[in-house]
C-alpha cells in the first residue's frame, strides 16, 4: 500500500524523465550534430566510391572536424559519429565495393584526416602518410 | 489498518497504463511535429548515379579496356561485358545502394547485350516516375568505342541507375 501522494510523485518523476528525453532529442536535432554527421558520412562515401572508380593510382586526403570519428566496416560501410557517443548513434552509409581490390583499413578511429591510397589493385584507407 | 489517504496499487494500475501511454504519445507528437521542420535532408542520389556510370566506363575492373600501360576510359572491352564482372566491380548488399542495368548497342542501334546488377532495385524502375516513389532513376546514353576482337567499333551504352532514397 502506498499513499496517493507517493503515486503522484512517481507520475511526476516519469513525466519529467520523458520530457527530458524529448528535450535531449530535440537539442541533438537542432545543434547540427546529426546533419554534420550525415554530411561528412555522405561526402566521404562518395569520395571513396570515386577513388575506387579511378582508372589510375591515386592518393587523396580528406580532413574534417576532429570532434567526429570515422569507422570503416565490412561490405564497404562507413560510420561517422560524434566522439564519446556510441557507434550506433552515428550515421552509416555504404559504397559500392569492388571485390577485385585488396582493401586495407588501418588506424581509422582516431583522426580528423582520412587518406585513400589506391595503387594497382590495393586500396588502402589510412590516417597519415 | 489503512490510514486515511492510503491507496492500493491495484486500483491505480489501470490509470498508470493510461498515463504512461499518454506521455509516450505526447512525446512522439512533439518530436514528429518539430522534427519534420528541423531535419535537413541531404540528397546525393544524382551524384552517386554519375559516380556509378563513371566507374563502369573508367575502371579496368569493370568494363574499361586496358592495355599494358594504361586504361582507356570510354572504350569498352567486350570480353568484360558480363553480369559477373559488373557485380564484382560494383557490389552492394541487396536492396542497398544502387541497381544498374547496362544495354550495349552497336552504331546501328542493334542490341549487343544487357547486364544487370542488384536486380531487386532495377525491378523498381516503373515506380520511379511516381510522385511518392522511394526510388530515383537516372537514364543516360553514352557514346562509346568497343573492342571487338582487336577491332574498335562505335556504339552506345545505355545506363539505367536506380537509387533507393532515404
Amino acid at each position: 500500500m502506498v499513499s496517493k501522494v507517493g503515486i503522484w510523485i512517481g507520475y511526476t518523476v516519469v513525466a519529467v524523465a520523458a520530457f527530458l528525453t524529448v528535450f535531449v532529442i530535440m537539442d541533438k536535432m537542432t545543434d547540427d550534430t546529426s546533419f554534420e554527421q550525415r554530411f561528412i558520412s555522405k561526402d566521404l562515401i562518395i569520395l571513396e566510391d570515386s577513388a575506387l572508380s579511378a582508372p589510375y593510382n591515386l592518393n587523396v586526403a580528406y580532413s574534417f572536424d576532429d570532434s567526429y570519428e570515422v569507422f570503416f566496416g565490412e561490405k564497404c560501410s562507413l560510420t561517422i559519429n560524434k566522439r564519446e557517443t556510441p557507434l550506433y548513434s552515428g550515421s552509416i552509409n555504404y559504397c559500392a565495393a569492388d571485390i577485385n581490390f585488396e582493401v586495407i583499413y588501418s588506424d581509422i578511429l582516431d583522426s580528423g584526416l582520412v587518406i585513400f591510397d589506391k595503387k594497382e589493385n590495393v586500396f588502402e584507407v589510412k590516417v597519415s602518410e | 489498518m489503512n490510514k486515511k489517504g492510503d491507496y492500493t496499487i491495484g486500483k491505480e494500475s489501470l490509470k498508470m497504463i493510461v498515463y504512461l501511454m499518454l506521455i509516450t504519445v505526447v512525446s512522439f507528437i512533439i518530436i514528429s511535429i518539430f522534427g519534420v521542420s528541423i531535419v535537413k535532408d541531404i540528397r546525393t542520389s544524382e551524384l552517386e548515379q554519375h559516380v556509378a556510370v563513371t566507374r563502369m566506363l573508367s575502371s579496368s575492373n569493370c568494363l574499361a579496356y586496358s592495355g599494358e600501360e594504361r586504361v582507356f576510359s570510354g572504350i569498352i572491352d567486350l570480353n568484360k561485358f558480363s553480369e559477373e564482372r559488373v557485380q564484382n566491380c560494383f557490389s552492394y548488399k541487396e536492396r542497398e545502394g544502387q541497381g544498374l542495368l547496362l544495354s550495349l548497342y552497336d552504331f546501328n542501334d542493334n542490341l549487343l547485350g544487357e547486364v544487370e546488377t542488384n536486380k531487386i532495385l532495377v525491378a523498381q524502375v516503373p515506380t520511379c516516375g511516381l510522385d511518392k516513389s522511394d526510388y530515383d532513376c537516372y537514364f543516360t546514353r553514352k557514346y562509346i568505342l568497343y573492342d571487338d576482337g582487336g577491332e574498335m567499333k562505335k556504339g552506345f551504352l545505355d545506363f539505367t541507375v536506380v537509387t533507393k532514397l532515404e
